[in-house]
């Protein structure tokens, strides 16, 4: 009998293993399987990430990226002076600024690269790569993508895409690695870095897309209070950083908008839908003044 | 005896169905980037949900005026088993793939910056369960 016993686990063990390796699972699956494999994803929901406790509602961060492709089309000229030095990144000995400056260092690299700074590209790739391997994401710059990124230094258009590709695969290894905490660092000094561009830009050209696009971060800086929230008693330094951007958003809520609904148009051929609904920033000089204030005594705090 | 055996099954349960989960997260993950190819770029995050029959997922956006962007939205092996759905913050509706043959993705051309949820649900909840991944692409 206790043969049978054995006998019947091992061969239960082994035929789950076989379905769990079986690309090809269908809906035939037994009931039983399925009910455990709810238990287990279930266990998976409760242990492995904070960011499914939002009752599924996740929060998206505009990409640095964008920022510096806006500035660039508004014509606005480069000033040098307005990136993170690399020369800080030995200065930075503990996990939170490396993170919050890896993000830095990211959005830097974007407006670099939009400005055709081949060079000093190069000088904040290498300065990315590095505190990358500190903070162990090495499963986001491994040595394939760390080629490309080298070989089209100069590609404006390859590196783009190359880099977004790999703060992703960057943001996904931390979700997997139950290191949201880093995850949401990162995307958190991406943001900093990118709004502290366009509060400078705004402040000195007068510039109406950038003024609009700086007023524009009030949904994105709540989307990223509720992506930095789950983590406020994690550290002193993690409750301070939320606290600034709190008091910041206090400033954004000063701004009024307007908008206005209209049916959007699709061409269903392109798989294109235009959506023409408008939305109107009322924005004044001090709100700008109090954003440029505020915004750059939290980026001093995390690259100096 | 009975005990370390019920513990190595449960042991071993849960770890193959651990790996049945994530490899089924890898094979929709390259399911949805297949369609975020340049010119379109990510923007760099990785939205992931986890639904339970008829749960629907919200993923909050704000998209930028003169600017055009890709939405993936993928779940399991075949395409076509999720709903999406876009809500302005108003709640009026902007889009649905329901309209276009559950279509996995759909670009969006937008006028002015507007922050949008978007909704997204299985097609067939009371036979679903398992992760929802939705993708951002931007284009210069």
């Amino acid at each position: 009998m206790q043969y049978y016993k054995i006998k019947y686990f091992v061969l239960s063990l082994l035929s789950i293993f076989i379905i769990s390796c079986n690309s090809n699972t269908t809906d035939n699956s037994d009931n039983d399987s399925q009910n455990i494999e709810n238990e287990v994803f279930s266990e998976i929901d409760s242990t492995s990430s904070e960011i499914y406790k939002f009752n599924n509602t996740l929060f998206s961060i505009p990409s640095p990226y964008e920022v510096s492709i806006l500035m660039k089309k508004a014509g606005v000229e480069f000033n040098p002076n307005m990136t993170n030095s690399v020369g800080n990144a030995q200065t930075y000995t503990d996990n939170f600024t490396k993170a919050l400056n890896l993000g830095v260092y990211g959005a830097d690299l974007a407006y670099l690269n939009m400005n055709e700074q081949i060079p000093q590209s190069g000088k904040y790739f290498a300065t990315i790569k590095i505190t990358a391997e500190e903070l162990q994401i090495s499963g986001a710059f491994n040595p394939n993508t760390i080629k490309r990124i080298e070989s089209n230094l100069g590609n404006e258009d390859s590196l783009l895409y190359i880099l977004s590709k790999a703060y992703r695969n960057s943001d996904k290894y931390l979700k997997e690695n139950n290191r949201e905490d880093i995850g949401a660092l990162v995307l958190a000094g991406g943001w900093i870095e990118s709004l502290y561009f366009l509060a400078q830009v705004a402040q000195e050209t007068q510039n109406e897309k950038v003024k609009d696009r700086l007023g524009e971060q009030k949904y994105p800086l709540e989307n990223l209070i509720k992506i930095l929230t789950p983590f406020y008693n994690s550290s002193p330094q993690y409750s301070e950083l939320l606290e600034s951007l709190i008091d910041l958003a206090y400033v954004f809520d000063g701004i009024e908008t307007e908008y206005t609904y209209e049916k959007p148009v699709t061409d269903v051929e392109n798989k294109i839908t235009s959506i023409t609904s408008s939305s109107r920033l009322m924005m004044n000089p001090e709100h700008i003044d109090m954003i440029s204030d505020k915004i750059s005594k939290i980026r001093n705090t995390i690259t100096d | 005896m009975n005990k370390i055996l019920r513990n190595i099954v449960i042991i071993g349960l849960f770890f193959s169905f651990q790996m049945h989960a994530f490899s089924q997260v890898d094979k929709t993950m390259l399911q949805c980037e297949k369609y975020l190819v340049p010119p379109f770029v990510s923007d760099g995050q990785e939205y992931k949900a986890l639904l339970n029959g008829d749960e629907v997922a919200e993923f909050n956006v704000t998209l930028y005026s003169g600017s055009t962007y890709r939405i993936i939205a993928c779940s399991g092996d075949e395409e076509g088993q999720l709903i999406f759905s876009i809500y302005d913050v108003e709640k009026n509706l902007l889009y649905t793939n329901r309209d276009y043959q559950n279509s996995t993705y759909w670009d969006f051309d937008i006028k002015n910056t507007v922050n949008l949820t978007i909704e997204a649900e299985f097609v067939k909840k009371e036979e679903h369960s398992g992760f929802v991944f939705i993708q951002i692409g931007f284009k210069q």
